[in-house]
């Protein structure tokens, strides 16, 4: 089976780094950051594989890079070095390395292949345009131009998550945090996304409310069949839904593993610690 | 069909100044398709582990695992992921006494699952679950409800029913009846005898002496690894 | 520097070129409407000059006449449809000052009109150019405030957001409810503000035998619409652009049923009048 995603040494650094920290990639740095320039080493040479249907945990403490990770992925960053190729095993296009296309061509790729949901539904909806509107977005954007059709299917996907249809063209802004979640989901799944990207998307809601979403999720995943990147603190989500996990240390990839096995039998200091600091 | 050889289990602690703890220590055996080998030991002797390590949750510290597949003979013990991945999709189960479920699917669908996942359509997979939860004496009022509330008894139950519905070619249980009553302990047993039947074959541990004999055709003794080290 | 009404007509000569601009400035705005034309919608940055009149008084325009007015030129200036308005007739008076151009009011007589926020109701031919003020060049501007922003959103055909402005309006209003400024595509690519003209008047840029072209003198922006360009409202299968309807309405002067109408309140705050906006087209149709 052939990657959907691969990730190649993918790196983010902020900051313009110097002699001390250019040349050594990292070595010498305190934690992810470099004494003498201060620059920061958000990503350093991460690389893994997403597979197609495969959900991929991302774990680490606060500040090693995941959120820097998915954002590279989306295409809002520019990545200061490393590769990745999208390599649809449907076979509709080559491997290509698609950091080095244009931003015309990487807007089109996000809009078609890629749907995310932050952790602050501020960053991924439009507070004051109509939960129905959010959704529509992408198909906007892909062609679409006939409002019904349209809003049958923002309906179709708001009915998915769990919104009900009487709140379709109201803004987000007074929905609760598990409601607005849940339209960041549809929104994420308007344009029929081959990669989710989920960035601690349970983090900051109510436990049952966590549940509903992580079903949703779950669901989602495999009735649409998609592959997914999920961030979380949370180890708990993680093993619920990914099959492998990567562990993240100062932009570093430290392990990855089977999500049980990276859980039940961590292999490095960084994964024992924070598996164990879990009980 | 599996042939285990000079498997050995350690964990390396690093929060504890490197401590090495040995699971166990070069354990070998075989397993024939259509039989059942269990695993006897006491306490603290790696059975778990032995299990763990095939299902790959721990990875083998050294030996083999020659696993006869539908693909032909690959060794788990370092098969890459994906392959691990994929015959947990399609060969392998595993039992265990705990449950790790989504919060909000039902007992029915949790059942129904691993069947409808093999391709057979959610009505057929649906009858198939109800058949055995009401074998296993789940009362129908809980076919809805959600197993992450269920007692201990109920939630090792589904977990049976989940395994044993889809017909994997080989199925690990790590006491898959242990708080269980003697009545559901019949019933298991002659469900997993049917599975067998069938063509499954199985390496269990059972804590009870008598349940385990009335299933297992051989029996694989484990001895403690002394830890003097 | 001295007034130009106010000096003797031959030393005007020495002291200005003609049409007031330098020959460096109007290579310049040349060039630019050049390009526009060639990238049909797109905004082509200019510097824009300091005009004896004020910014947001048309002077993106007067620039654009300046520097194409030649003197066997005819010139008409037009204020929301009116010829005699005090800043068509301010504009009028500088141009002819500065070149001695024929001036008229008569559309088809015209082979350069300058116009704020209409298009003339007689159809216009190849020969002639009609020159838009812009207040507002950019149409994406009311989706998003950062003009670099907006630029990218232009070269990357990113108008996600724009047509999300206008489904929005429809699901709370039943209609997009834009009754000047509407967007407009513009040879498939582009999306472009066609001025404050009234929907009324955006069909009439659509496959036109006429070159438009629109000068921002406050924002410094050029842009140009050539003859036979698809120019296309923005506009929802299901909810076609249309525009504004004067059914059972009539022109009180002159009796026209197809001209855009503007309606004033009579002095008792009931009564509604009708008057051609075009006055020009009005008076011409009551003359025959
Ligand atoms: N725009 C930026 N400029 C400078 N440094 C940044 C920027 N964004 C992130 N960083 C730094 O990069 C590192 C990685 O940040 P990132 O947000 O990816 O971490 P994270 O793993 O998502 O953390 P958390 O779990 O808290 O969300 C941090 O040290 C952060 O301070
Ligand atoms: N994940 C782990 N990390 C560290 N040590 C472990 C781990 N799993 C098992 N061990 C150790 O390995 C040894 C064997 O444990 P295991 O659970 O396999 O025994 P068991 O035979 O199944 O015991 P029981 O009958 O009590 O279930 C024990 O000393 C145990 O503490
Ligand atoms: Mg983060
Ligand atoms: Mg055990
Ligand atoms: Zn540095």
């Amino acid at each position: 089976m052939k990657p959907l995603l691969k990730v190649s040494r993918l790196s983010k650094r902020y900051g313009n780094g110097c002699l001390f920290c250019a040349n050594e990639n990292g070595a010498g740095l305190v934690g992810n950051q470099c004494p003498h320039c201060k620059s920061v080493f958000a990503c350093r040479d991460v690389s893994f594989d997403l597979f197609p249907d495969e959900v991929l945990g991302i774990v680490g403490e606060s500040g090693s890079g995941k959120s820097t990770l998915v954002r590279l992925l989306h295409f809002e960053e520019e990545a200061t070095g490393g590769e990745v190729f999208l390599n649809a095993s449907t076979g509709e296009e080559k491997s290509q390395n698609v950091l080095a296309l244009g931003p015309f061509a990487k807007r089109q790729l996000r809009n078609r292949k890629f749907g995310i949901v932050y952790q602050n539904p501020q960053m991924g909806l439009r507070m004051d345009v109509s939960a129905g509107g959010n959704v529509a977005e992408k198909l906007l954007a892909a062609g679409w131009r006939n409002v019904g059709l349209i809003r049958e299917r923002a309906g179709e996907l708001l009915k998915k998550t769990e919104i009900p249809l009487s709140r379709m063209d109201e803004a987000p802004r007074n929905f609760s945090g598990g409601m607005q979640q849940r339209v960041q989901i549809a929104k994420a799944l308007s344009n029929k996304p081959r990669i989710l990207l989920l960035d601690e998307v349970t983090t900051g809601l109510d436990l049952s409310v966590q549940a509903r979403v992580l079903d949703l999720i779950k669901n989602l995943q495999r009735e649409l069949k998609l592959s997914a990147l999920v961030v979380s603190h949370d180890l708990g989500v993680i093993r619920l839904l990914c099959h492998r996990t990567i562990v993240m240390r100062y932009g570093r990839v430290v392990e990855s593993g089977l999500t049980d096995q990276i859980l039940e039998d961590p292999q490095h200091p960084y994964t024992q610690l924070l598996v164990s600091s879990r009980l | 069909m599996l042939k285990a050889t000079n498997l050995s289990k350690s964990f390396v602690l690093h929060a504890l100044d490197k401590k090495q703890i040995d699971a166990f220590r070069k354990v070998s055996f075989e397993l024939a398709p259509a039989r059942f080998l269990g695993i006897r030991g006491i306490s603290g002797s790696g059975k778990s582990s032995i299990l763990k390590c095939i299902y790959r949750t721990y990875l083998p510290t050294e030996g083999t695992i020659n696993y006869h597949s539908r693909r032909g003979v690959l060794n788990l013990a370092d098969l890459p992921e994906q392959q691990i991945l994929a015959l947990r999709r399609e060969e392998i189960g595993f039992v265990s006494q705990f449950l790790h479920v989504l919060p909000r699917v039902s007992a029915l669908d949790l059942v129904a699952e691993p069947l409808w996942s093999q391709g057979v359509p959610l009505p057929q997979a649906k009858k198939r679950a109800k058949e055995l939860l009401g074998y296993l004496n789940i009362p129908p009022a809980l076919y809805d409800a959600y197993p992450a509330n269920f007692s201990g008894g109920e939630q090792q139950r589904i977990n049976i029913a989940r395994a044993v519905i889809w017909n994997p070619r080989l199925l690990l249980l790590d006491e898959p009846t242990a708080s269980l009553d003697e009545g559901s302990v019949k019933r298991v047993i002659s469900l997993l005898r049917e599975l067998k039947n069938a063509g499954t074959a199985m390496i269990g541990i059972f804590h009870d002496t008598a349940v385990m004999d009335s299933i297992a055709d051989d029996i694989y003794h484990i001895k403690p690894v002394s830890h003097e080290t | 520097m001295p007034i130009v009404e106010k000096s003797k007509k031959q030393t005007r000569q020495i002291l200005y070129n003609f049409a007031f601009l330098d020959d460096v400035a109007k290579r310049e705005i040349r060039r630019k409407i050049l390009k526009a034309v060639a990238v049909p919608g797109y905004q082509v940055p200019f510097g824009s000059r300091e005009m004896p009149i004020a910014r947001g008084w048309g002077t993106g325009g007067l620039q654009i006449t300046l520097s194409l007015i030649e003197p066997s030129d005819t010139l008409k200036v037009i204020d929301q449809g009116c010829d005699y308005s005090v800043n068509a007739v301010n504009i009028k008076k500088f141009v002819q000052a500065v070149t001695g151009v024929r001036i008229t009011t008569d559309t088809t007589e015209a082979t350069l009109i300058q116009t704020r926020h209409r298009i003339p109701e007689e159809p216009m031919t190849e020969d002639q150019i009609l020159v838009l003020q812009v207040p507002y060049p950019e149409a994406l501007r009311e989706v998003e405030p950062s003009e670099q922003k907006t630029r990218a959103m232009h070269a990357e055909g990113d108008y996600g957001r724009m047509w999300l402005f206008l489904y929005e309006d429809i699901i709370h209003y039943g209609e997009v409810r834009l009754s000047y400024r509407y967007p407009v595509l513009v040879n498939n690519k582009y999306i472009m503000d066609p001025s404050p003209i009234p929907r009324w008047d955006v069909p009439k840029l659509n496959m036109a035998r006429t070159l438009f072209l629109f000068g921002a003198g406050r924002e410094k922006r050029i842009y140009a619409v050539p003859p036979y360009t698809s120019v296309e409202p923005l506009q929802f299968e299901d909810h076609p652009f249309r525009v504004e309807s004067f059914a059972g309405k009539r022109c009180e002067r002159c009796g026209a049923e197809d001209t855009y109408l503007d309606e004033i309140i009579a002095e008792d705050g009931v009564t509604r009048h009708y008057y051609c906006s075009d006055t020009s087209f009005c008076d011409k149709r009551r003359r025959t």
